[in-house]
């Protein structure tokens, strides 16, 4: 008879997987890159198109909110706050950093159970 | 002979609550209020950050205060709105203005037909502030 109790890990959201799935879709777009302005826009897309269509692949029944801001290096001051209203057993949320020589690109996900 | 509210009458375990089915399966369904109005968040979100942002000096302690008092008030008043078959997100992004270039993106993937958002920036001289707010219907 099968172990109805056992739970599979999988099911929920780990803050973990999405952190190395983000780190890879922004890599894979910027790495290498310096700032360029023409470029942003599709850089953000594909940063932004990279990370749902793996998110997607995860196969979790969430939806995802991902957002993205690349800013230039110049020495200017940056805050991002973010509040949520939300499940916080089933829901959950990451915020991703990542810097080259040249600009910062900080993204946020957040997994809300459909 | 036991009171009925006696608690030494109950017996065993507290039961789990069952609700009962609404058969509704959209906000539709819970009245018009219950639907995210993407053009009243919107003015919520005008008020309040020309409220907190008027005459005020980039400073990266307070800007650090700023942005987070701005997220919740957010919050408590788009819930305050009435829709309360919608998870919300908020995001506020504050920065200094020196002369660099700032792109900020998003990528959603919901049920267009029952999730929105709203988005709104303000900017004085040496700061600027980008506020978004998402709404996800839950079942």
């Amino acid at each position: 008879m099968d172990d109805a109790a056992s739970v599979p890990d999988e099911t929920g959201f780990v803050a973990d997987e999405v952190t190395a799935i983000v780190k890879e879709a922004v890599d894979g777009v910027l790495a290498a890159e310096a700032y360029n302005e023409q470029m942003v826009g599709r850089w953000t897309s594909n940063c932004l198109e990279g990370c749902v269509k793996r998110l997607v692949a995860l196969g979790k029944p969430y939806k995802y909110i991902v957002t993205c801001t690349i800013m230039q290096k110049t020495g200017a001051g940056l805050h991002t706050a973010a509040s949520a209203y939300y499940d916080t057993a089933t829901d959950g949320s990451r915020t991703i950093r990542w810097e080259n020589k040249s600009m910062y690109a900080i993204t946020t996900v957040f997994a809300l159970a459909a | 002979m036991a009171a009925l509210d006696d608690p030494s009458s109950y017996g065993g375990p507290l039961k789990e609550i069952v609700y009962e089915n609404t058969y509704i399966t959209g906000p539709n369904g819970y009245g018009p209020r219950a639907q995210f109005r993407v053009a009243d968040v919107q003015a919520i979100l005008r008020a309040v950050l020309r409220e907190r942002m008027e005459k005020q000096q980039y400073d990266p302690v307070k800007a650090a205060h700023i942005s987070k008092h701005i997220a919740e008030d957010l919050r408590e008043k788009v819930k305050a709105l009435g829709c309360e078959r919608h998870k919300l997100v908020i995001q506020v992004t504050l920065g200094q203005k020196a002369g660099q270039a700032t792109r900020i993106a998003s990528r959603c993937l919901w049920d267009t037909s029952t999730d929105g958002f709203a988005s709104e920036h303000y900017e004085n001289e040496t700061m600027y502030c980008v506020c978004q707010v998402f709404a996800v219907y839950f079942e």
